[in-house]
């Protein structure tokens, strides 16, 4: 009936019927038979909504439409009653076929766990420290859909990932299950050591004092001789220490090194099984000066771990350096270079002293393990069936993050039986057990069951998972999980006090993570990685890592105090290190420590499009991409991306020794007309953001002599002049850039693609936002409260 | 019970048609097909059109800078110039296309168009080895049939120790454990994915599947690895890792490209495999070369700057020497019926971009050697507007060369049999 009365509005035998007369005079030159811009034809439309590909395509020419981005300046305009005539129909017939489809489509596919929120479920299932445990390592990674990684159409499961489920399931069981007493403590510290690393070895070693040769590590022999910890628990690590002669008669540039700053000593942990990626400083203490400081570090250690403190901003360089080319210049005795003692050096220059080492361990705040006395609870002396088959029960229970009935979880528990009766050792049964559950598809995948036709609230089990995995990536605590039991998560204030509650906590880190990087494409960042003997600075001041946390806590920022999106687009703060303030030239940042720094106009920072993690996202290690600048800001700020390149356009090679700036190489680029169509749009964005270079910094000249012209005019006629003339023409779009982000933030929430059926939904969210000061948490809250979020 | 009839059913199976009775791995089969081994080698990156092509076409043209290093080879490659792969655009995307001609963002309805020629082979020809196919070096040109990149493995040390090292006899019997383990835990959960498609819906009911089809996969994998478990790996000298009183190895020595090399002759050799790829060390990585001063990434963005190109030059024409070197051996080394292993072993070089500058996906870099090919020519073919010659058409020749019976792969229109056999 419905595709009836579609069809006759766009051959025009009803009231309205506009439509196929206006396709034809104002779209189908460029959108028909002859050409297809932008990979778009309409005349083979029939103009019937209830098809999803049709309708989908209305709803494109309508958001044009009421955008005014076409028909192009260029070409014939319909008149104003015309244009709102089609665009009332268009809204009408659109609503209609919204209401017939949203029967059966925009459902969330059954989507199987990504390999992040695998590896948080297993650790909030078993409570394990997961810092240096990392059963996902050899996972594939997983495909992005939309710009997500959690949308269910992308995650595929292959044999391949199997197996490594298989894989990562044993070594779970392994870490989980641990029976028996309490490991012992160890206690180790340096008074039964030779001292290796002192440079003389009576004197000093009578002293009791150790010398850190510069920036070499300094550990405990026992320990790395018996290739680390003995057990996986908690560690205190001590040491005192003192700075002596931080400034001395030595230049700080004959010792590569800088007095102004307080000497510091760094903690890190090493395994030497895993090689180099377990490498990892764990923490970073100012040594005052004359004064022994003494420092307990407590840090969970794997087994088989090691530490090393290393006086991480002492000199650099070798000490044979020292010895052979500095000490000449101020020691008339060392005439010698090849045979200065080091005691030559001693007593004169900067020295870190350390008095003390030791480290002392397992701990733990309760044995057995939470995670383990979780699911079994009080084992007898000799555990039997009855014990595991409760035991499992329990875990499954947990792990298929809903109720389970005897005969789910039966096939899983008689496994894990016949097991013991044919091995008779239970606590192998058991790892075998949860080895099985855990490679069970109710535990890797989020599982919705079907119950007859037509849209359907989540049951609240689902509700809660769902919940749960946008905001933590992981799976519901006991508090959620109560809260789904009792019926209070299906009401609109239990739900939100949920939502409070839960982007408190510390998982919701996970949101932020996930969903900036992937909504920004920062991980993009260090895919083309500057050239390290050029960029030296950008490696030695762990740049990029600030880049990345200047965006992190931006929106935490945001999110925590439920500040306004359009934040986003221009503000007068950020957050700086001292590194990243250098690197931007903001002057006077001196801390490591990253702060709320106020901006000036003078510092052309302010917003997302001021940052460098961006900036450098964007760019390829080389030089900028205005190109790519254009089409991120078009795709992530204002929610219209451009197609693809059409396949039959050969990306230009840039020629560039005859043409002088990238601009210019965009014109010949623009002189193609199939170009034109989009890099009109794009390109005035993109060379508006050259004042930034290809690693975030401002620059007002290419090289030493070219000005930058960051002018450039939009469609619409708005003239574009630098980044500010961009925030000024994006603050003019609040809405735009708040529909912009509902619809990434839906489409994260949901892992699904968002369909013309959520339309509904979105135009309500985004049309309440003003009335909340555009607050980003009220945002995820509507997210939450929305229909598609509580329907499959 | 009828899920264990089913893995019995599945382990008698997996013996026919996996694997072979064992005399048959050792012994001398009988094969109808030319060649019997497949090597590709990928540079990620491309090669610059202008050092790689040739101006002449035939027999007796000019060797370009680029195939200079390859000069004793030249009766043993050709060059094919203008392949490409149809409705693959540009961009660092077209690298992963070289061995399916297919981008992943047209494939999202049907991952198995992703499948690669590699792993077809594998399927094919690799049954009969310990490990079906090999990726090695920087990874993205394997795909297997579920549309998933396989993972490649780019240390020499362990590529030596999976290919050569026994396991002790401990580390053997926990694995036939695990194995056996695993096994009894994927019937359970193939069971019981069923039950859970009971109560899906039909939409999801399609994700499951690929659950089971995963779960088959696995156990033909696992009863593969079963087999292979008692028979020895061959034992070889570790000199290619370790070096000797003579030559000294240095496995950092530009990005272990030549170790891989040897590896793969190793590999070849001790019939360990039939199918390889090898994708080529990118990155960004500054050679110590004399004369290069920019990442290799920062070079291949020469923007026609003779000072880049010069650089970029020096890398490649190391790839190309390497290359070489990999053909001799090939000819040194006997397969088992004494004739050069080269003989029967395809050897593909090319890469799934054309001209990085542009990061063209154009125009693509091949050369073909071995593998009873008739070569020693340079044939260029024609251009239709943006298309040249489907590069799968080459393939199509490639796997009815190792016995395929196909006429088709992925976009060919035809073969290339008329040039080349």
């Amino acid at each position: 009936m419905l595709t009836g009365v579609s069809v006759a509005s766009l051959q025009g035998a009803d009231g309205g019927g506009l439509l196929r007369p206006f396709l034809k005079d104002y779209c189908i030159r460029c959108h028909g038979p002859e050409k297809q811009k932008g990979d778009r034809r309409f005349d083979s439309l029939t103009g019937d909504f209830t098809r999803l590909e049709e309708a989908e395509m209305f709803q494109e020419i309508l958001d044009q439409l009421n955008l005014g981005e076409m028909p192009p300046e260029e070409e014939a305009q319909p008149k104003p009653d015309e244009l709102s005539r089609v665009v009332a129909e268009l809204t009408r017939s659109l609503a209609q076929a919204r209401e017939v489809a949203s029967e059966n489509s925009g459902k969330v596919v059954l989507r199987r766990l990504n390999r992040v929120e695998y590896r948080n479920t297993i650790r909030d299932l078993f409570d394990l420290e997961m810092v240096d445990f990392d059963p996902t390592t050899t996972f594939p990674p997983d495909d992005a859909v939309e710009g997500f990684d959690n949308v269910g159409e992308g995650l595929v499961t292959s044999g391949h990932l199997l197996q490594n489920y298989l894989e990562a399931a044993r070594k779970v069981a392994d870490k989980v299950i641990r029976p028996g007493p309490r490991p012992e403590t160890i206690q180790y510290d340096r008074t039964d050591e030779k001292n290796n690393y002192s440079l003389d070895e009576d004197g000093r070693q009578a002293a009791g004092r150790m010398f850190i040769k510069f920036r070499q590590p300094l550990g405990l022999m026992r320990l790395d001789k018996q290739r680390g910890v003995p057990a996986a628990g908690e560690y205190a690590i001590r040491f005192s220490a003192r700075a002596i002669r931080r400034k001395s008669r030595y230049k700080d540039q004959d010792l590569r090194y800088n007095s102004d700053e307080p000497m510091r000593l760094s903690i890190s942990v090493d395994s030497r099984e895993l090689g180099a990626t377990a490498h990892r400083i764990i923490g970073d203490y100012e040594i005052p000066d004359d004064r022994v400081l003494e420092i307990e570090h407590r840090v969970w250690l794997e087994k088989g771990f090691t530490f090393h403190v290393h006086w991480a901003n002492g000199p650099n360089g070798s000490f044979k350096r020292i010895l052979r080319k500095v000490l000449p210049k101020y020691n008339k005795d060392a005439l010698y270079p090849a045979r200065n003692p080091p005691e030559m050096y001693v007593g004169s220059g900067p020295e870190l002293h350390v008095y003390q080492l030791e480290i002392e361990g397992p701990f733990y705040q309760q044995w057995p393990l939470p995670g383990f006395e979780r699911y079994f609870p009080d084992p007898p002396i000799a555990p039997g069936p009855e014990y595991l088959r409760d035991c499992l029960t329990r875990l499954a229970n947990a792990a298929f993050r809903r109720p389970v009935t005897a005969a789910e979880v039966g096939p899983y528990l008689d496994l894990a039986e016949n097991y013991l009766e044919e091995k008779k050792d239970f606590w192998a049964a058991a790892r075998y057990g949860l080895r099985a559950i855990l490679t069970s598809p109710r535990f890797l995948y989020l599982t919705e069951y079907a119950s007859g036709p037509g849209a359907r609230k989540l049951e609240a089990y689902e509700l809660a998972s769902r919940l749960s995995y946008f905001l933590w990536s992981s799976m519901p605590d006991a508090e959620l999980r109560a809260a789904a039991v009792s019926g209070i998560l299906q009401t609109p204030s239990g739900l939100r006090s949920q939502v409070e509650r839960m982007l408190k906590d510390s998982r919701a880190s996970a949101f932020t993570q996930n969903f900036v990087e992937q909504w920004l494409h920062l991980r993009k960042l260090g895919d083309m990685p500057p050239d390290p003997e050029k960029n030296r600075s950008y490696y030695e001041d762990g740049i990029e890592a600030a880049m990345r946390e200047e965006t992190r806590r931006y929106f935490q920022h945001l999110l925590s105090d439920d500040r306004s999106i359009l934040e986003f687009i221009d503000s007068d703060y950020t957050f700086l290190n001292a590194a990243l303030a250098r690197h931007y030239g903001i002057p006077g940042i001196n801390h490591q420590e990253f702060q709320q720094v106020n901006l000036k106009p003078g510092h052309h920072r302010g917003g997302l499009l001021g940052q460098g993690s961006i900036l450098t996202a964007t760019s390829n290690g080389v030089e900028t991409q205005p190109v790519m600048r254009g089409v991120w800001i078009l795709e992530n700020l204002l929610g219209t991306p451009p197609s693809p390149p059409p396949p039959d356009v050969e990306p230009i090679e840039p020629d560039t020794r005859g043409v002088t700036t990238i601009r210019e190489q965009m014109v010949k680029h623009r002189e193609n007309a199939t170009c034109f169509e989009c890099h009109r749009r794009i390109d005035p964005l993109g060379l508006s953001m050259e004042h930034y270079d290809f690693l975030g910094r401002w620059r007002d000249r290419y090289g030493k002599q070219l000005p930058i012209d960051a002018s450039g005019q939009m469609p619409d006629g708005t003239a574009l002049n630098g980044p500010d003339g961009i925030r000024d023409y994006l603050g003019q779009k609040p809405e735009q850039f708040t529909r912009c982000l509902t619809e990434k933030l839906l489409v994260y929430a949901l892992g699904r693609r968002i369909s013309f059926t959520d339309r509904d939904d979105i135009d309500r969210i985004v049309a309440d936002m003003p009335e909340h000061r555009y607050g980003l948490r009220e945002l995820v809250q509507q997210i939450v409260a929305s229909e598609p979020f509580q329907s499959k | 019970m009828s899920s264990f009839n089913r893995r019995n059913f599945l382990r008698g199976a997996g013996v026919s048609l996996a694997l072979p009775a064992l005399e048959s791995v050792h012994g001398a089969p009988a094969q109808t097909a030319a060649a019997k081994r497949f090597v590709c080698v990928a540079p990620s990156y491309g090669m610059n059109p202008g050092g790689f092509f040739p101006e002449q076409t035939g027999a007796g043209y000019d060797l370009p800078t680029l195939l200079k290093p390859l000069e004793r080879h030249r009766p043993d490659f050709s060059v094919l110039n203008n392949l490409d792969h149809p409705g693959v655009g540009g961009g660092h995307g077209c690298s992963n296309t070289l061995l399916n001609g297919t981008e992943l963002k047209d494939a999202r309805e049907q991952p198995q168009r992703l499948h690669s020629l590699d792993q077809l082979l594998a399927e094919q020809v690799g049954q009969k080895t310990r490990f079906p196919s090999l990726h090695l070096g920087s990874g993205g040109i394997s795909w297997s049939r579920s549309g998933m990149i396989l993972p490649t493995d780019g240390s020499p040390t362990r590529v030596f120790s999976k290919l050569f090292l026994e396991d002790n006899a401990k580390g053997k019997s926990s694995q036939r454990r695990f194995l056996d383990e695993d096994g009894s835990i994927l019937d359970v959960v193939h069971a019981d994915a069923k039950r859970l498609g009971a109560r899906v819906t039909a939409a999801d009911q399609t994700k499951l599947d690929e659950y089971l089809t995963a779960v088959r996969e696995v156990e033909i994998k696992l009863q593969r690895q079963a087999r292979w478990l008692d028979v020895p790996k061959p034992k070889t000298s570790d000199e290619v890792i370790r070096g000797n009183d003579e030559v000294v190895v240095d496995l950092n020595y530009p990005y272990n490209t030549p170790v891989m090399y040897d590896l793969m002759v190793l590999a070849l050799q001790t019939r360990s495999t039939n199918v390889i790829t090898f994708g080529h060390p990118g990155g960004n990585r500054l050679f110590p070369f004399e004369g290069v001063e920019l990442g290799y990434h920062s070079l291949t963005h020469h923007g026609k700057r003779p000072d880049l190109l010069r650089q970029l030059t020096i890398i490649e024409l190391y790839y190309m020497q390497q290359l070489a070197r990999f053909l001799d051996r090939m000819k040194e080394t006997r397969d088992m019926d004494g004739k050069p292993l080269l003989d029967s072993t395809v050897v593909l070089f090319g890469s799934g971009m054309g001209n990085a500058s542009s990061h063209s996906s154009r125009n693509l870099p091949i050369l073909l050697a071995g593998g009873g090919f008739k070569t020693g020519k340079h044939h260029r073919f024609e251009r239709n507007g943006r298309d040249g010659r489907p590069l799968c058409d080459l393939y199509v020749s490639i796997l009815q060369k190792l016995g395929v019976e196909t006429d088709r792969f992925s976009s060919s229109s035809g073969n290339l049999n008329h040039l080349l056999v």
